[in-house]
């Protein structure tokens, strides 16, 4: 897969533009919460700064893998990556059970959809239901 | 400084106070000697930058105080 110089830098710039967006978007929801006003050329500063310390992530989290002798990056690598302020760290590792809980919710709702067979009818889904509650009884 | 033997029982039973249960590497002393070298000179380096804005030829306990809490946070790993 070899890319041309000019597909990379418009890749990039993509991702800049794409990240500058979100910026934006988010700039204007803390705007309304406070009441205040972001100039174009800070939301354009934070988005470079954001886009920066995407980098250094990048790299922090590829290097972590690498001592993990994995070549997956997985979530206890985004743990490190967080473990210098406690309250990111804290809050990191909520989202991840969160995250874990959900998947294990997935996962049996997944078990109890196969067990059912390929067909999706309403006339399918009914006991379905009733199983799952069964299974918030126990 | 140069020709100093690391202190190898010193720096062991710091780490040992605070980690009972780790155990050490042979080479582990040398770097984490290695390491505190060079926050000290990190330290020095930003109190003499503290000294010399406050127009001081010393470097005053005040300087390090002040100076600590930055310099800590950025030699985290």
């Amino acid at each position: 897969m070899g890319m041309a110089e000019g597909d990379q830098a418009a890749l990039s710039q993509r991702l800049r533009a794409a990240v500058h967006y979100t910026v934006g978007c988010l700039c204007e929801e803390v705007g309304e919460d406070k009441g205040t006003e972001f100039s174009k050329q800070t939301i354009a500063a934070l988005a470079e700064t954001t886009f920066r310390q995407c980098e250094n992530f990048a790299t922090d989290l590829e290097l972590f893998a690498k001592h993990g002798k994995r070549t997956t990056v997985n979530t206890d690598d985004v743990k490190l990556l967080a473990r210098r302020s406690k309250a990111l760290l804290n809050f990191i590792t909520e989202k991840c059970n969160e995250l874990a809980s959900s998947n294990a919710e997935q996962k049996e709702k997944r078990a109890v959809t196969t067990g059912k067979g390929k067909k999706k009818s309403t006339h399918h889904l009914e006991p379905m239901v009733t199983e799952i509650e069964d299974v918030a009884i126990n | 400084m140069v020709g100093r033997a690391i202190p190898r029982r010193s720096l062991h039973s710091v780490l040992k106070k605070h980690k009972p249960q780790l155990r050490l590497s042979k080479d582990v002393h040398m770097m984490v000697h290695l390491n505190c070298l060079l926050f000290l000179h990190r330290l020095a380096v930003e109190a003499r930058t503290k000294a010399v804005e406050s127009k001081s030829s010393t470097i005053q306990p005040k300087h390090v105080k002040e100076v600590a809490k930055v310099v800590l946070k950025k030699s985290r790993g």
